[in-house]
């Protein structure tokens, strides 16, 4: 079985710093040889990506032939199994920062125009970009998706009082979850407490 | 199973009517409502820090609030009386609205948590926990948790003394959801036990056992007396 490629479809409308971790976290897992990002229009956005993998501006659809494609989709039927990436060229992962409860993104921008790929689901939780590429990574060495550990919610401790829990599941490697340091990092500092802060302040002088 | 149907439609109904009431009473700072039922209407005490503004002038507004409580929400009877909350600070209502309030003038989510529990533990409540939720577009949805002090979230003193609230905010980039949960100074728990101090009565026994054997002999001497 040949190594398959790993696409990310970039659906965000902006790179922002977490989606750039995740994204990061995926490279280190898969590698950058392995990884493709499509559907990335921006040039600036396109300079920032090329340090992690391919870059395509067209989207995955335009990219490869449906056929040779599985799509990762929480809402798809079946799960995913080694044998589904005999005669397959690439995996799909949406590039999506999702809801909770999710809105079934990935099945609205991806899947629902990509109806000759093959759709699997790796679980009914919904998976982090990185955590979906790892076990996708995994099941494609061979792996049975029931034999991967996940953990469904992760709660980080920023101090005595403080806790942030993501309420997204995570595959463990070697007992632990699979997360970018960077981004566990970022929690913990004040420069999200800034960005956020900048954030919200520009939505309160003009709405995007 | 018709049982089960009127407690639950009349759960639907309070959570209706504590709804309606938050949004109208916004600005009195309402801090919740008790409804109970009596054979003569339903008595209904709403909790808010600006108990004036409530009322009304001449008593206005509460004539308004029965009348659509009545029309709108079937309250029989509504007697509505108006308590004034003493300490805010205690009151889960009052602190989820202060943030949400804090979060629609752009204040970051995690500076106003703390702010909020730091207030709510110098006012002397034994514990609470404040949970923030919610999604900016550039980033994962998210919770995040303020804990501080004793909080027992099961077993009879969390369902008798536990006070919680539930506010939900619509910002630009999203909503986002508060809850508050605050265990008061006053609450009682079965396994923190006082022991009384029992006060010194070993003299006045002594002396009252002293006093009694005077008597007695006095009263013996005396029938002795009698009898002679």
């Amino acid at each position: 079985m040949a190594k398959p490629i790993f696409a990310i479809e970039h659906l965000e409308q902006k790179i922002s710093k977490w989606l750039l971790f995740e994204y990061e976290n995926a490279t280190e897992i898969v590698g950058k040889k392995s990884l493709l990002f499509t559907n990335v229009k921006k040039e600036s956005e396109k300079l920032a990506l090329s340090k992690l993998g391919a870059v395509e501006n067209k989207s995955v659809i335009e990219v490869f032939n449906p056929e040779k494609v599985v799509v990762l989709d929480p809402k798809a039927k079946l799960a995913l199994k080694p044998e589904d990436f005999a005669s397959k060229e690439a995996v799909v992962v949406g590039g999506i920062l999702g809801d909770y409860p999710p809105k079934g993104r990935t099945s609205k921008l991806l899947t629902k125009h990509f109806p000759k790929a093959t759709m699997r689901n790796i679980g009914r939780a919904q998976f982090t970009i990185d955590g979906a590429v790892y076990m996708a990574k995994l099941v494609s060495e061979g792996t049975s998706l029931e034999k991967i550990p996940v953990k469904k919610g992760l709660s980080i401790k920023l101090n005595k009082y403080m806790t942030v829990h993501l309420p997204y599941a995570y595959p463990l490697k070697n007992g632990k979850p699979v997360i970018s340091q960077k981004l566990i990092a970022y929690l913990r500092s004040d420069k999200i407490v800034r960005d956020e802060e900048k954030l919200l302040k520009s939505y309160l002088i003009s709405p995007p | 199973m018709a049982v089960v149907k009127h407690f639950i439609s009349k759960s639907r109904k309070r959570a209706e009517i504590d709804e309606f009431l938050q949004r109208k009473l916004e600005r009195a700072g309402y801090g919740g409502v008790n409804i109970s039922e009596t054979p003569l209407g339903t008595h209904i005490v709403i909790y808010a820090m600006r108990p004036g503004l409530v009322i009304g002038r001449s008593g206005e507004t509460i004539r308004e609030l029965a009348k659509i409580l009545e029309e709108t929400f079937n309250v029989s009877n509504p007697q509505i009386s108006v308590s004034e909350i003493e300490v805010p600070e205690l009151n889960p209502y009052i602190v989820a609205t202060r943030i949400a309030s804090a979060l629609q003038r752009g204040v970051h989510f995690r500076r106003a948590g703390f702010w909020a529990l730091n207030q709510v533990m110098e006012a002397g409540a034994l514990g609470a926990e404040i949970i923030i939720s919610g999604k900016l577009r550039t980033e994962r949805a998210r919770y995040e948790k303020f804990r501080s002090g004793y909080l027992p979230k099961c077993g009879d003193p969390a369902l008798k003394y536990m006070r919680k609230a539930e506010v939900h905010v619509q910002l630009k980039p999203g909503i986002y959801g508060i809850k508050v949960r605050i265990m008061p100074p006053d609450a009682k728990f079965p396994d923190k036990i006082q022991i009384v101090e029992v006060p010194p009565i070993e003299e006045t026994l002594d002396e009252t056992a002293s006093e009694e054997t005077e008597e007695e002999v006095e009263d013996a001497g005396g029938e002795e007396g009698a009898a002679e």
